[in-house]
């Protein structure tokens, strides 16, 4: 305890706790304000990292989200095509029935009607293996700049005789988590041309049997229930990659689900890190604003009489 | 009858201590002013007093808390010229949200992202843009940190000339005093002022006083003489072959060490501080830099493969073997796998390139290149950088993709020597360091040219995946490139919480020793008024006495009349 205190150390004791005072009560506003506690590395030097890793780790969950919707998206597209396409098989399936049975009871006027229908059914498989939901073939694999099936080659009556793929063997994917990826744009040929269960083959096979008019109803018969073997071995095939797709839907699904909850957990890390404790920083900021007042109504006092008031 | 002389003696005495508390009082305010006090005897004739008399006056100081406090000077100029410079560079670097940090996460959350729709120009774009906010940002920061640089570098010859002339004037205090105490006189306000521009001093370097006789004081600084008496030293500011700031003794021509001060600290974050920081930040560039450019120009844009690509890196020498031409990337000896596809036909065939940057210069790797049926590289003289151009009717790639007709397969990794990421060629970024990154002006102009795939289909986007697995490499000592930023963040921060604390410390430790200084040197107002009473009384005291005694003296005179 010094003995001697003179103006110039109160002066100068007073400023310094000003500043200090001062610049801790503007700390405590400016988090109140922002409602941030960490704003730069050196506001929590040690926090800063995992901070940074938390705020980075939610954008890549968003980025990660963003790309599992797309894909999903995709995947739904191409589930809806597959069914239209099953519903074609199925529907061919009936016509191999009826024709088998026809072939036997109503002659060929009503053969040729299936066979046309048939004909039909090629052209709505064909659009919807082609299809472009936005924009990009579904069966085209990675090479989404091309029309994946195409006939390439008609009879007299133009009608198609072989449907050929032009696609990439490879199927488009999309990255739903590091190092995880989910396929998204099927290579069509393994979807619809897969050996002994090539979808285009067995309706045009079906169709040419119907209209076959060089065999006898028996033959017909027989054959067309081949082709009935046929289309369900397309249709089980199909059914397969639409159930692989389904799969790969649901998990997305749980991706998604994954994704979300990574994401509140880094958004919570985030908010412990660098936000403010309001309680605390209210209650510290009074703090500072009442000794702030007390530095002030003591520093008045300095200036206050002296001996010299008293000397007359 | 001594009367007379007393009565006199203590007017005569009783106006020089008003004198000097008046002195006092004036100079309560000032810094650096020491108070006085007159301190009287009685004066003896014979046996006999006489009177009063002014002994002499004393000058107040505590030298020990006077060393403490120079030294704390010293260490509160290092301190506040060290935070400012870190403050800077915590700016630069852009801690906040969208900083460095953020943005090279935004690059790969971007190609992360559009992995599933690389044929997506308007996708690409971000992708992109988020490298080209990258490479502004090292600029940027790059930038700020070698202004700072600069900054201090032109403050470092001021101060020299402050201390130069803070030198001066000392010796030509020390040579007043010197010459007013050797003629029995006091000198203590030349002392003050003397005392105060060491004072000055001490907050830009660190120095030593030691007192000789007569009120001089020499000053010291690491071992060089800032001040021997009435001589003034003087040191000059020079650069180094390496760039660095070197104060020098005049006198001897010797490198000054400044261990704190302000100078001291602007010559440590010149030379030693911020070079470290900004190699750093090179080092964090250089990488992303070379890990990005390595997978960009071993994919395929949506262009499929080019028919011309120019190295955005130079060598010091193309004849000089490539391990010894300065290039920012060391290579190692490998190969390179180039396609070249005949765009007629379609035919590809791939080419391994043997590459050993310990015997092949540059212009050797041009000649090999050359060799490869299609291709004609060369070397630009003028910039010593690597040309590789397709011959009329070819166009080639680095992707690895098998040869049509196909092949031997898909070759995994097509330059294993690291070759075009060392010389720049076919990559996303120029450039290998902070200052110098930027992504290459054709990819800003058509995005369809970054390197989504590796088979050339638009819809493949594995080269992408490629691509954003640089994310998760550890490459600084288990740090990825992002965990590098931010521990090359939390360090500056570090350092200036750390510095802000230690200032904050000494601040608290200089308001003692001035407390503890001012106790003793300093002025009280109260204090002077109360001896400004004292020596009232004794005026007002000594004026009645010789009222009085001449009263007397008037009746002895009377009694003659």
């Amino acid at each position: 305890m010094n003995l001697r205190i003179t103006g110039q150390v109160q002066t100068s004791s007073a400023i310094a706790n000003i500043r200090a005072r001062g610049a801790d009560l503007a700390k405590f506003q400016e988090q109140i304000n922002s409602g941030l506690r960490v704003k730069s590395a050196s506001d929590d030097p040690v926090a800063y990292p995992a901070l940074l890793s938390a705020k980075g780790a939610s954008a890549r969950l968003s980025s990660f989200s963003a790309a599992a919707t797309d894909a999903s998206a995709t995947l739904n597209d191409s589930d809806t095509a597959l069914g239209d396409v099953n519903d074609v098989l199925v529907r061919a399936r009936q016509i191999a029935l009826e024709g088998a049975d026809t072939a036997t009871s109503s002659g060929p006027g009503a053969l040729e009607a299936l066979a046309s229908e048939v004909d039909g059914l090629i052209d709505r498989a064909l659009r919807s293996a082609n299809v472009k939901p936005d924009g990009k073939p579904l069966y085209a694999g990675t090479a989404t700049d091309v029309t994946p099936f195409r006939v390439s080659a008609t009879d007299a009556f133009g009608r198609p005789t072989a449907i050929a793929y032009d696609g990439a063997a490879e199927s488009a994917r999309a990255l739903t988590g590091p190092g995880q990826t989910v396929d998204t744009r099927a290579a069509g040929d393994q979807l619809f041309q897969r050996p002994g269960a090539d979808v285009f083959q067995s309706l045009l096979n079906l169709r040419d049997t119907l209209r076959d008019t060089s065999i006898n109803d028996t033959t017909r018969s027989q054959q067309l229930n081949a082709r009935l073997g046929d289309v369900d071995a397309a249709r089980k095939a199909l059914g397969e990659a639409r159930g692989a797709q389904a799969a790969n839907l649901v998990g997305l699904e749980a991706t998604q689900a994954l994704i979300s909850d990574q994401k509140l957990s880094a958004d919570t890390r985030t908010g412990e890190l660098e936000g403010t404790d309001f309680a605390e920083a209210v209650v510290r900021m009074k703090e500072m604003d009442t000794a702030l007042q007390a530095i002030y109504a003591t520093t008045v006092k300095i200036v206050q009489p002296g001996i010299l008031d008293f000397i007359r | 009858m001594n009367a007379y002389p007393i009565g006199t003696s203590a007017i005569s005495v009783g106006r020089r201590a008003l004198d000097l508390i008046g002195q006092n009082i004036a100079n309560a305010a000032t810094p650096g002013y020491s108070r006085q006090s007159l301190n009287l005897v009685n004066r003896v004739t014979g046996t006999a007093g006489t009177g009063v008399d002014a002994a002499y006056i004393t000058r107040f100081s505590t030298p020990a808390v006077r060393t403490a406090i120079i030294t704390a000077n010293a260490d509160q100029g290092a301190f506040d010229t060290r935070i400012a410079a870190r403050q800077q560079i915590e700016a630069a670097f852009g801690t906040s949200d969208g900083g460095l940090g953020a943005q090279i996460g935004e690059f790969f959350n971007q190609a992360e992202l559009i992995t599933g729709r690389p044929e997506d120009t308007a996708a690409r774009r971000p992708l992109v843009a988020a490298a080209a906010e990258i490479a502004r940002q090292f600029n940027a920061a790059a930038g700020s940190i070698d202004l700072l640089r600069a900054d201090l570098a032109a403050s470092v010859p001021r101060q020299v000339d402050e201390i130069n002339g803070l030198a001066q004037r000392i010796a030509d205090f020390n040579q007043r005093i010197s010459v007013l105490e050797k003629g029995g006189e006091q000198a203590n306000d030349l002392r003050d002022q003397r005392d105060q521009l060491v004072n000055d001093i001490s907050k830009r370097i660190d120095v030593r006083v030691v007192n000789q006789p007569y009120g001089v004081v020499n000053v010291i600084a690491n071992g060089a003489a800032v001040v021997v008496g009435e001589f003034p030293g003087a040191f000059d500011s020079t650069t180094d072959g390496a760039g660095n700031l070197v104060v020098t003794d005049r006198g001897t021509g010797s490198p000054v060490a400044f261990s704190s001060g302000t100078l001291g600290a602007a010559l440590q974050e010149h030379n030693v501080d911020i070079p470290a920081t900004r190699q750093r930040l090179d080092a964090l560039a250089g990488e992303l830099v070379r890990r990005v450019n390595a997978v960009q120009a071993t994919g395929l844009g949506l262009g499929g493969p080019i028919t011309s690509t120019t190295g955005s890196v130079s060598v010091t020498s193309a004849t000089a073997p490539l391990a010894s031409a300065g290039l920012p990337f060391p290579l190692t000896a490998g190969t390179l796998t180039v396609s070249v596809t005949d765009t007629a036909t379609g035919n590809r065939t791939n080419t391994a390139v043997a590459i050993d940057p310990a015997t092949q210069s540059l212009t050797d790797v041009a000649t090999a290149l050359s060799a490869v049926p299609g291709l004609q590289a060369t070397v630009d003289p003028q910039s010593n950088t690597l040309t590789i151009q397709a011959q009329s009717g070819f166009a080639f790639d680095f992707a690895g993709r098998d040869t049509n007709p196909p092949g031997g397969g898909a070759v995994a990794n097509t330059d294993t020597a690291g070759l075009l990421a060392g010389l720049g060629l076919n990559g996303l970024f120029s450039g290998s360091d902070a200052v110098g990154i930027a992504v290459r002006p054709e990819l800003l102009a058509d995005p369809n040219r970054l390197a989504a795939s590796r088979t050339g289909r638009p819809g493949d986007g594995t080269n992408l995946e490629r691509l954003s697995a640089i994310r998760d490499v550890a490459v600084f000592g288990g740090r990825t490139l992002v965990g590098e930023f931010a521990d090359q963040a939390a360090t500056v921060g570090g350092e200036v919480k750390s510095l802000s604390d230690q200032q904050t410390a000494q601040a608290g430790l200089m308001q003692n020793l001035f407390s503890q200084e001012q106790a003793v040197t300093g002025v009280d107002e109260n204090e002077e008024f109360v001896r400004l009473l004292d020596f009232q009384r004794m005026i007002q005291g000594a004026s009645r006495y010789l009222s009085v005694v001449n009263g007397a003296l008037d009746e002895i005179v009377n009694i003659i009349k």
